[in-house]
């Protein structure tokens, strides 16, 4: 066995049996009486009155092997016990289910951390060093102080989970129904966030892993809002700076914040009508945006030849965006997020392609 | 001119649609998922479990397909039960969605234990018993769903299947926005639908907008024409013509019923009951501390069907309630329905609720 960490209580005929898959554990029973069983049960500190886990067991002539259904938890102890056909318990081996040495989890970042957010703010994004418990109880373990009067908003959050794939990361929904103007839930409680006040945001210290690794501490993230902000992207405004070397980053300044993560899908360069591979970095302002190409090309001029990786090479670009981009209130280049479609109209020839030029010197 | 309507339960589905077409082409092989976002029952004993983390819908053939009938025994406690058969605490257990087998009357438990972040699917029998879902070696075909950059599917919210197609609606991570993802059956392994998005009139707050995800869907028909029935939070009865679903087009939704605000809906369908096709759905009420529609959050609303067919519609769409009053007997609370967590129709008669003491039972339909 390489990692299995089992004991035994007693001299016992069950063994358990390291599958080479981690969680994956299998109990065997040699020399089993006739019509004996083979069952798994949790022990709590009550004992092992749990019910058997969902397990399969094939009987082989006297030898019995059971296989949980289900990975076993982590930090664990199980009970597995052979009952002969007359209903008398005749073994128990007790098997303690390694839980992995890690460290408390740790908040790396809230988003935005722009210092000032409009009062419509849509939502926060919240990212963990490690995949984090899934439950809907989080969100009372989330907590918006109003730091002019010192209590706790009450209900901010839409109360759907929305997790990234990888579990780091929890996208934080302000409750739309509070943001929008005339719908019932604003006009009876108000909208979340008023202008020109400051909040925190306050992460328990109970939130935590799936094996129960609490946070170190709670996390406080403090932010001031500005007024609401219901107007359009205006790409045309954004100022391009065409990156000087082959490898250093272009820059797009889109004056207005922008939710970053959409950006990385809804913000591409292109090239010849040809999207370019890039990496996406921003400032904390979320205004500033650093992409660098990740298009090898080929280089032949008098100081360099061959392939260089990561580079820009001269020559005419566009800068796309589409109508997901959003900005921190969710409005887009076509909407904003507050749009009643039967009278606003969308824009008649909103900007969603810049050109530029990258001029490297031979 | 005569409305005529259907409410497609599984059932009539069965009947309007061969099994054979539901899927084709089935692999068999060992089915990997990471979670359990909804689960539904498409024709056939064939189940459809839609994962937004692997960004897949599997349809699994149960081959769950010998009739049952008869009683559903109440399993007090039986939250606590199956989180014992998991080998954690209730506290670490949370049951997603139910769903009953409409041939075989099994009933379908979709769960993730919180313990070790992983999904777990059972079967519970009329009796009471319950075992996994076998998920090695099982004929499914896997549908992807789209990860393309522009519209990155993340989650399903709910399933259908009408007119030989599945519809889900569907959201991502990043985006407040409604969308639904469509594949023509039959269905076929790796191979994937479309996404569209979708405008719906919001009766609450009188606007068209698009930045609404649907929470819970049926199958309806009406003259001839299919539709889905769809239902938001705060809580908006919206339906969408299936023609208007292609290449394309953004779907917009015809707001029918308001049922109130502060409800996010949890499940819903349809049933007949002494000659009259009536809508149950069930709802988290989370203006109840300050506002109250009966004794827990967790209530249901009973509406007749023929709601969906009523010429005022958007604006004009009928609410629940005039101020604090009913405004029709149409639209009902039902109130043998308080504390319902989770809960799928069973028969005409009776649906298959989890309440919130954790108990398992049949509840009388009303």
């Amino acid at each position: 066995m390489t990692w299995v960490a089992a004991f035994l209580l007693s001299l016992s005929l069950v063994t358990v049996v390291d599958t080479k898959s981690p969680g994956e554990v299998k109990f065997v029973v040699s020399e089993a009486p006739l019509g004996a069983e083979l069952t798994l049960h949790r022990t709590t500190a009550a004992g092992s009155g749990n019910l058997p886990v969902f397990a399969s067991v094939l009987y082989q002539g006297d030898t019995l092997t059971l296989t949980p259904t289900y990975s076993l938890s982590p930090g664990e102890t199980y009970e597995a016990r052979v009952t002969t056909s007359d209903g008398k318990i005749s073994e128990r081996k007790f098997y303690h289910h390694p839980a992995p040495e890690a460290a408390a989890p740790r908040v790396i970042r809230v988003l935005p951390d722009t210092g000032k957010v409009p009062a419509n703010l849509l939502k926060f994004y919240l990212e963990f060093d490690q995949p984090m418990r899934e439950g809907i109880e989080i969100f009372d373990k989330i907590h918006l102080i109003d730091l002019a009067t010192h209590t706790e908003v009450d209900s901010p959050w839409r109360r759907q989970e929305l997790w990234s794939p990888n579990g780091k990361r929890l996208t934080l929904w302000i409750h739309p129904g509070r943001i929008k103007q005339g719908v019932n839930l604003r006009t009876e409680l108000g909208p979340v966030l008023f202008p020109d006040r400051k909040y925190e945001l306050i992460l328990d210290e109970t939130i935590q892993t799936p094996d129960g690794r609490k946070l170190e501490k709670s996390f406080r993230h403090t932010f001031e809002t500005t007024a609401e902000d219901r107007t359009l992207l205006d790409m045309s405004s954004w100022e391009i700076l065409a990156p000087q070397t082959p490898r250093s980053p272009l820059v797009i300044n889109t004056k207005k914040a922008l939710d970053p993560w959409l950006a990385t899908r809804h913000m591409v360069i292109l090239h010849h009508g040809k999207e370019i591979p890039t990496t996406m970095t921003w400032d904390l302002s979320q205004t500033r945006f650093e992409l660098i190409s990740e298009q090898s090309n080929r280089v032949q001029s008098a100081t360099q030849q061959g392939t260089i990786p990561s580079s820009w090479i001269s020559g005419d670009y566009s800068i796309r965006i589409d109508e997901f981009l959003e900005d921190l209130a969710g409005n887009t280049a076509l909407r904003v997020f507050d749009t009643d479609l039967s009278k606003d109209t969308p824009p008649k020839n909103p900007t969603l392609e810049r050109d530029f030029t990258i001029p490297l010197a031979p | 001119m005569k409305h005529t309507f259907i409410l497609l339960t599984t059932c009539l589905a069965l009947r309007l649609i061969s099994a054979g077409d539901v899927m084709t082409g089935a692999h068999t092989g060992d089915i990997d998922l990471k979670r359990i976002q909804v689960i539904h029952f498409a024709p056939d004993g064939i189940l459809l479990i839609a994962d937004g983390t692997t960004a897949q819908i599997i349809a699994l053939d149960t081959g769950d397909t010998s009739p049952g009938s008869g009683e559903f025994v109440k399993i007090t406690g039986f939250q606590k039960e199956l989180a014992s058969r998991l080998g954690i605490d209730e506290a670490d257990l949370e049951i997603i969605d139910l769903e009953v087998n409409p041939i075989s009357k099994n009933l379908y438990v979709a769960c993730l234990n919180k313990k070790n972040s992983s999904p777990a699917l059972i079967q519970i029998k009329g009796d009471g018993s319950m075992k996994p879902v076998n998920l090695k070696g099982v004929k499914h075909v896997r549908i992807p769903l789209p990860q393309g950059d522009k519209a990155p599917v993340s989650a399903i919210t709910d399933m259908v299947w009408i007119d030989n197609r599945l519809i889900a609606s569907a959201r991502c991570n990043e985006e407040f926005a409604s969308k639904i993802f469509s594949v023509d059956g039959p269905l076929q392994h790796n191979k994937t639908g479309q996404v569209y998005s979708a405008e719906t009139y919001h009766v609450a707050h009188n606007k068209w907008e698009t930045k609404a995800p649907m929470s819970v869907m049926i199958p309806h028909e009406e003259n001839g024409e299919f539709f889905i029935v769809g239902a938001f939070s705060c809580t908006p009865v919206v339906k969408y013509p299936i023609s208007a679903i292609k290449p394309g087009a953004i779907i917009k939704g015809i707001s029918m019923i308001e049922l109130g605000s502060g409800n996010r809906p949890l499940d819903m369908f349809g049933y007949k009951k002494d000659g009259k096709s009536n809508v149950l759905t069930n709802t988290f009420r989370f203006h109840h501390e300050k506002r109250p529609f009966g004794p827990s959050p967790h209530l249901a609303f009973r509406f007749d069907e023929d709601l969906l067919t009523a010429p005022d519609v958007n604006e004009k769409a009928i609410r629940r309630l005039n101020g604090n009053d009913p405004s029709t007997d149409k639209i009902e609370v039902a109130e043998s329905f308080h504390g319902v967590v989770k809960m799928s129709r069973y028969d005409d008669k009776s649906a298959i609720a989890l309440n919130e003491t954790g108990d398992l039972l049949a509840i009388t339909l009303p």
